[in-house]
């Protein structure tokens, strides 16, 4: 990598949030919501193999539940800030060439 | 005289055997090092001078979750204290995720800038001021706390060696074995050695894994069914019953996963990543990791071993509850290469995270304290020795705390060790994105935090959870650094423009900015 490309990655990291990425705070809020929820929901339900939830014993169901919004949000996030990140770097290089 | 097995002889041999298989890369570690380590030792030794390209990176943040204690501590706790003991590492997931790259990237921005070599580096520079005193609080903590950590993880690493040999060699021979192993590692060629071997490590790991996956599900016809068989077990009563307060669920999700995004093991590591990419793929693959050692294993290994013997009077005897895995598969297997390949992955597993724990307690009191706080003058020639006694003192500090464990390693974790590092970690998050944050609050922030820990852990409430809320251990430190942080900073005049602005090398981007 030249010199000149990786003083631009450094740089151009904007040290502000971007806009985006204060929408994860709305994204927190629900998940707290959600999570006060299930766990009353698991408090209450307790050891009943007859309560079930994504098919898997309940408590086990919430479980998987949590293990999927985690993995498709880093499935989501990981190309929106590759894409925000070399858009930026793009326009910045394209200006300097100009 | 008692007599040893041929087979633990065999496993002893399986720790020299996965030394000798990754010591090259210890060795190609060696040899890349000394391009640097004449310009910039601590850097170089401690950060790999911030060159690590995004493969090993994301080998190497892969290791920080798949490690003993996610793969080994979680399913032991799960059964031994409860299913809610997982279930609550899922859910900090939950927020560390979208907000890890939020954060890292604004701290990988001035640690390329500044070429910093520990978690303190960014915090002192950031607060601009009372350097010495700050750099000995923060470091003292982050100490104490990683101390506790490579304690902790030595619990599993030496309990599942013990288990699989039935016993015949002892719990505190298998400490002495890895620790030692660990270190040659580790002073052969510092961080980019451990980095190096982490690639290693995580393949065989891998393998082993796929080795487990298959045993279980072959032994019980599928996932469903296993998660079946355990739930319908008469130990499952007592392992789904819910007993943490909601409100400890919530603080989990809420503090503790946003304290472990300056978690600092992780933080040096974003310091080693060579570009952004290095730390935006490292961050995915932390994530397959998590995927791999936090979730799935535990879910598997603990359902397996619910169904295997949920239904005894007793369970078996064991040293550590953390030798549990290790002896469910070691009850199916026996001795036998399938057993042999899941030993390496184990070992595997087990050094991971320690060999990087070990370097940052070390850089703590070599570059913050030594050379930072009390700028001792000391000679090329007498710094690598004292970088050696370093990393040997606290491997031998962590071994005091792993010598008789009182509880699990995961509840060790939760309850004193991440507390310590959520103190160091909101200051230091709230004055990357504040900038009236001063060196006032975060010198007071970190000093109240600092005591409002200790005080309340092991004199106002030395019972779990350390506060009469019920909310999580790590909770009223970090909340009394942060508001004193911030109240202090509001209180007092605002760090000067030019600070923050050589802080985030604002001239150098506007000239790049001016010349586009």
């Amino acid at each position: 990598m030249s010199e000149e490309r990786e003083e631009l990655e450094i740089y151009f990291i904007p040290r502000k949030p971007w806009r985006f990425e204060y929408y994860i705070f709305i994204y927190l809020i629900a998940l707290a919501v959600m999570t006060y929820y299930f766990v009353n929901e698991i408090s209450e339900i307790g050891w009943d193999p007859e309560v079930r939830f994504l098919g898997l014993p309940y408590q086990m169901g919430i479980a998987l539940l949590v293990g999927i919004i985690w993995t498709l949000s880093a499935i989501i996030l990981t190309p929106i800030y590759l894409y925000a990140m070399s858009k930026r770097i793009r326009e910045i290089k394209r200006n300097i060439r100009k | 005289m008692t007599m040893v097995s041929t087979w633990s002889i065999l496993v002893v041999a399986a720790a020299a055997i996965f030394f000798l298989y990754t010591l090259p890369a210890a060795i190609l570690a060696r040899t890349r090092m000394k391009r640097y380590v004449e310009k910039a030792f601590h850097y170089e030794f401690y950060i790999a001078s911030g060159t690590l390209m995004w493969v090993t990176m994301a080998f190497t943040y892969m290791a920080a979750y798949m490690e003993a204690w996610e793969f080994v501590g979680m399913p032991a706790v799960f059964v031994s204290e409860g299913f809610e003991w997982w279930f609550i590492e899922m859910l900090f997931y939950l927020t560390w995720i979208p907000l890890w790259l939020l954060v890292s990237l604004r701290i990988w921005r001035p640690s390329k800038i500044h070429r910093y070599v520990t978690p303190t580096d960014i915090i002192v520079h950031r607060a601009g001021g009372y350097e010495a005193p700050l750099r000995i609080i923060l470091a003292i903590i982050i100490f104490y706390a990683t101390i506790l950590y490579i304690g902790m993880i030595y619990i599993p690493t030496a309990g599942v060696l013990t288990a699989v040999t039935g016993g015949e060699i002892s719990y505190h021979t298998f400490l002495i074995i890895i620790t030692i192993m660990l270190l040659a590692n580790i002073i052969i060629g510092g961080f980019r050695a451990v980095a190096y071997t982490d690639v290693i490590a995580g393949v065989t790991f891998l393998i082993a894994f796929g080795v487990m996956i298959y045993f279980v599900v072959a032994h019980y016809g599928g996932f469903g069914q296993l998660i079946d068989t355990a739930y319908n077990t008469e130990l499952a009563k007592k392992v789904f019953t819910v007993t943490l307060p909601p409100q400890y669920f919530l603080t989990m999700l809420l503090l503790y996963g946003p304290s472990w995004l300056f978690i600092p093991h992780l933080i040096t590591k974003i310091y080693a990543a060579k570009d952004y990419k290095s730390v935006v793929l490292g961050g995915l693959f932390s994530k397959i990791g998590f995927l791999v050692g936090a979730f799935l294993s535990p879910i598997m290994i603990a359902s397996a071993f619910l169904a295997q013997y949920g239904n005894l009077p007793e369970l078996p005897s064991i040293t550590v509850v953390e030798e549990y895995p290790a002896r469910l598969f070691f009850d199916w297997l026996g001795p036998s290469i399938l057993m042999y390949i899941i030993v390496l992955g184990l070992i595997a597993i087990s050094r991971t995270t320690i060999d990087a724990m070990i370097l940052l307690g070390a850089s703590l009191i070599d570059w913050d304290i030594l050379q930072k706080a009390l700028k001792l003058k000391i000679s090329p020639r007498a710094r690598g020795w004292i970088t050696t006694g370093l990393i040997l003192l606290t491997a031998a500090l962590a071994i005091l705390v792993a010598l008789n464990p009182e509880h699990p390693m995961v509840i060790i974790g939760f309850e004193f060790t991440f507390p310590a590092y959520a103190v160091i970690a909101f200051p230091a998050i709230i004055a990357l994105f504040i900038d009236r944050v001063n060196k006032y609050g975060l010198f007071w922030g970190y000093l109240t935090g600092f005591a409002s820990l200790i005080l309340f852990t092991y004199v106002i409430w030395p019972e779990a959870p350390h506060n009469p809320f019920g909310v999580w251990e790590g909770t009223l430190p970090s909340a009394v650094a942060s508001i004193v942080t911030l109240v202090v900073s509001y209180l007092t005049p605002p760090p000067p423009k030019e600070h923050l602005e050589e802080f985030w090398g604002i001239k150098k981007e506007l000239e790049i900015i001016q010349k586009a």
